[in-house]
């Protein structure tokens, strides 16, 4: 893992109340019942926090994976 | 229990910001008093809401309306002197009678600009070829359950539950409520039964729901008017936010290409009856009121996608605007909640214009004032027929 994907996985884990160790790439909305509308909120406003950007409206309502979350991310970043 | 809090804004909170915050807090929750100054938010809920949860929800809230657009599609900013709210005046006059609240009976003058509109657009659906139709002022439980509304509307829902069919519930409830018992309220807990229906809180969702699991359909216009009922009412008891309220739509159901077509007629009628008016008004990019919870999400999707418009109106005498109308587009929602697909198999996309009357009938005596004769002819000439 990179240590972009480190991030993700420790915020995901955070909010998510997961062990690190459960994150991985297929971690998703679909498959953590924990993720609803309130927790991803909390996601976006840790990683703009963590990676120091500004995530627009029409991507928070997209990164619903831990995939579409590094996707953006290197969309803004790289 | 009532809980008391208060929130300071690390950044300039504007206008816009804190009507989007205050309306969802609102909704979700009971609120005694709200006020916004000096960039502090102060709250008295009638229910006990702790610090952390409070601070949690208005640092989300302060995120999203941060970010959202208001990307507009059309302005008209006329300069007039601002007349007082009308409300008075058409109480005065009986155009205007409360029944409840946020129920009122209309007649007159009021009445007859608000048929005309409503034919207008009826006459306007009918040239484009839609199909007329009359739909229960009901939603089954079913059509609630196919597309989630419990979850994502919860504070806008009203049931509606009859009396259990049994001898003893129905001779306690005859007792009960007697005449001469006098009474507010009447209890749901003891004799009534499951309900089964709901006041409906949108016209155009029963169109969709009686084509459930249609195959090949072909792309369609269709019209209707009726009620619509919200869990909500105005502070003041007013006509800026009603219980019962009266809804012309034009829906639009088939393929992608053609719904997009017919949002984007839908947007040029409306720029041509708000020129018509001559209204302070506008056209902007909004998202629907949401429960702080589960449609939080849903309602940053609409926005971003503009997938709803709404159409306001100015209320000089508050400066606030008023949604008088939007212009939703639906994608696939209804065509995969109700399994309707299109001769290629796919889920069908849908959309809709709807016109509320007894709002735009408020702005427009907001705006020009409750003496018909000072209107422009054209409007005037409406009440004097």
């Amino acid at each position: 893992m990179t240590d972009r994907e480190i991030g993700i996985r420790t915020i995901l884990a955070r909010v998510l109340d997961m062990d690190e160790a459960n994150v991985d790439e297929t971690t998703s909305s679909e498959t953590v019942s924990q993720w609803d509308s309130l927790s991803h909120i909390n996601i976006i406003m840790l990683l703009e926090k963590k990676f120091d950007v500004s995530i627009g409206l029409d991507d928070i309502a997209n990164m619903k994976s831990f995939n579409r979350i590094r996707d953006v991310l290197s969309t803004l970043i790289d | 229990m009532k809980s008391t809090h208060t929130y300071h804004f690390n950044r300039e909170v504007n206008e816009q910001a804190v009507s989007f915050m205050t309306d969802a807090i609102e909704r979700s929750y009971d609120v005694e008093r709200i006020d916004f100054s000096e960039n502090m938010l102060s709250l008295v809920f009638r229910e006990p809401v702790s610090t952390e949860s409070f601070d949690t929800l208005v640092e989300r809230l302060d995120f999203i309306s941060s970010k959202m657009t208001t990307r507009s599609l059309y302005e008209n900013h006329p300069l007039r002197n601002a007349p007082e709210d009308p409300f008075e005046t058409l109480l005065q006059s009986g155009d205007v009678q409360p029944v409840g609240r946020g129920l009122f009976v209309l007649q007159g003058q009021f009445l007859k600009l608000f048929q005309y509109f409503n034919e207008y657009w009826r006459k306007k659906a009918l040239e484009l070829g839609a199909v007329e139709q009359d739909n229960p002022a009901v939603w089954p439980a079913g059509l609630y359950r196919d597309i989630n509304y419990i979850a994502e509307f919860p504070h806008q829902i009203i049931l509606a539950t009859p009396v259990k069919q049994h001898n003893a519930d129905l001779t306690a409830m005859a007792q009960k409520y007697a005449k001469k018992k006098a009474f507010a309220h009447i209890d749901i807990t003891e004799h009534m039964a499951p309900s089964e229906f709901g006041l409906q809180n949108a016209v155009c969702d029963t169109c969709y729901y009686v084509m459930r699991g249609k195959r090949a359909f072909e792309n369609t216009l269709f019209t209707t008017y009726n009620k619509v009922f919200r869990n909500e009412c105005s502070e003041t008891n007013s006509l800026d936010r009603l219980t019962s309220f009266s809804v012309r739509d034009i829906m639009f159901v088939g393929d992608q290409k053609f719904v997009m077509l017919q949002r984007q007629k839908m947007i040029e009628l409306t720029i041509e009856f708000l020129d018509w008016l001559d209204l302070d008004s506008s056209i902007a990019a909004a998202n629907d009121p949401f429960f702080t919870d589960e449609s939080m999400i849903k309602a940053v999707y609409q926005n971003a996608s503009e997938l709803k418009y709404e159409l306001l109106a100015k209320l000089p005498f508050s400066g606030k605007e008023l949604a008088v109308g939007s212009i939703n587009l639906h994608q696939d929602f209804f065509g995969q909640a109700f399994d309707i697909t299109l001769p290629d198999g796919g889920y069908v996309w849908s959309g809709c214009l709807g016109i509320g009357f007894e709002r735009i009938v408020y702005a427009l005596y907001a705006q020009y004032g409750t003496e018909a004769d000072s209107w422009p002819s054209h409007l005037s000439a409406i009440v004097e027929n």
